[in-house]
């Protein structure tokens, strides 16, 4: 090889190249419009929930953390729902998932959960072996998996499903005063019928019917204008009353009995967004606004570090 | 208290989801060697009862 300048070259070739995820590899970016049924300006100073005439655009990408892009959508999976809202005062990231409870609390377990998501490759699937090892070893986690193994974790829809925030919130009005948040989006559906849940056979053969079932509706939905809706929910405690510990754990439920949920607004899901600017968007729980603050865990505290890690080693600017 | 929680989400589920659960968790623990899959019905066990008498109904468990 004679040509000096050749190396440099393929060098910038190579790193031009974009570098894959680290998981929730398959994923679509889509974009649509928020608007609250009225103001929560009593719990927050969060524009965006200040009015019913306010609309706010936002971006989303629905994914499935195990996995690869060939991977078939109905491989029973933690689906992720990642919603950033452009707002006047910045964007604002609220990520969550199809599961409404963590595995654990305790981040120093984190590694060996990641391991029961490992087969051949990290996050590659669910390892039957170390992960129900895992669960023995873990009971707190028995909760998450009961979840995983339901309905809840088989599914062939990003839109006909429900999505609950993975990491708590603080709700800030303008007295100072802080409320503890839990979030669900629930589809709204203009003629609710009763669909036949999935069932392992029925899962596998649309794996190889349609294994892309879940972005394909999703497309279609949009493409039709029947635009998916859905149904943002809070679960609203004032700090005050919130000195009792297990409202705090992520391997939780809050008891909706106690803490019912509040509609707040609904999201259009109306465009589809192509993927090659969109993956420079890195959501973080952190990515938060005036009136929003994120509470932090030490479950939350390893996710935030892997997804900032992920994305400065795909090359994008936080 | 996950415990409880985890019963108490077996126990919301119609009788279609609860053997929809029963025979998810059944086909993964099939193979598992007898004794990780006595201490995984365990953990279940102490969750609901109903729920691993399913599974091992499922996997013929019963009858070994």
């Amino acid at each position: 090889m004679t040509d000096f300048l050749l190396p440099e070259k393929i060098n910038n070739m190579i790193k031009s190249i974009p570098k894959p995820r680290l998981f929730y590899k398959k994923g679509i970016y889509v974009g649509g419009l928020f608007r609250p049924y009225m103001s929560f300006q009593e719990y927050t100073t969060a524009a965006m929930f200040s009015g019913s005439e306010v609309i706010t655009p936002l971006t989303i990408r629905f994914s499935a953390m195990l996995g690869d892009e060939s991977t078939p959508d109905t491989v029973r999976n933690i689906k992720k729902m990642e919603v950033r809202f452009f707002t006047l005062k910045g964007c604002y990231d609220m990520i969550c998932q199809n599961i409404p409870v963590q595995f654990i609390k305790d981040e120093k377990k984190s590694i060996e959960l990641f391991e029961s998501f490992k087969n051949k490759r990290a996050f590659d699937g669910i390892n039957k072996k170390s992960f129900w090892q895992f669960i023995v070893n873990n009971p707190e986690s028995i909760n998450a998996a009961l979840h995983l193994y339901s309905n809840e974790g088989l599914t062939d829809s990003f839109i006909n499903i429900k999505w609950y925030s993975v990491n708590l919130m603080h709700w800030i009005n303008e007295a100072g005063e802080k409320y503890l948040i839990r979030i669900k989006w629930v589809p709204i559906v203009s003629k609710p019928f009763e669909k036949e849940f999935l069932t392992i056979k029925s899962a596998e053969f649309i794996s190889g019917f349609d294994p892309d079932i879940a972005h394909n509706e999703l497309i279609n939905n949009i493409e039709n204008d029947s635009f998916p809706k859905l149904e943002l929910q809070v679960q609203i405690i004032d700090e005050n009353n919130a000195a009792n510990e297990e409202l705090y754990d992520p391997t939780l439920l809050w008891n909706e009995r106690q803490f019912p949920f509040i509609p707040v607004g609904v999201l259009m899901i109306n465009k589809i967004l192509s993927d090659t600017k969109r993956n420079e968007i890195c959501f973080l729980m952190t990515n938060t606004i005036e009136g929003v603050e994120h509470y932090s865990t030490g479950m939350n505290d390893v996710f935030e570090f892997i997804y900032k890690l992920e994305a400065m080693e795909r090359g994008i600017s936080l | 208290m996950q415990r409880a929680q985890a019963k108490e989400f077996y126990e919301s589920l119609s009788e279609r989801e609860k053997e929809l659960l029963a025979e998810s968790i059944a086909e993964d623990i099939y193979f598992e060697e007898k004794e990780a899959c006595k201490e995984i019905l365990c953990i279940l066990h102490e969750t609901n009862r109903e729920l691993t008498e399913r599974i091992k109904r499922i996997n013929g468990f019963t009858r070994r």
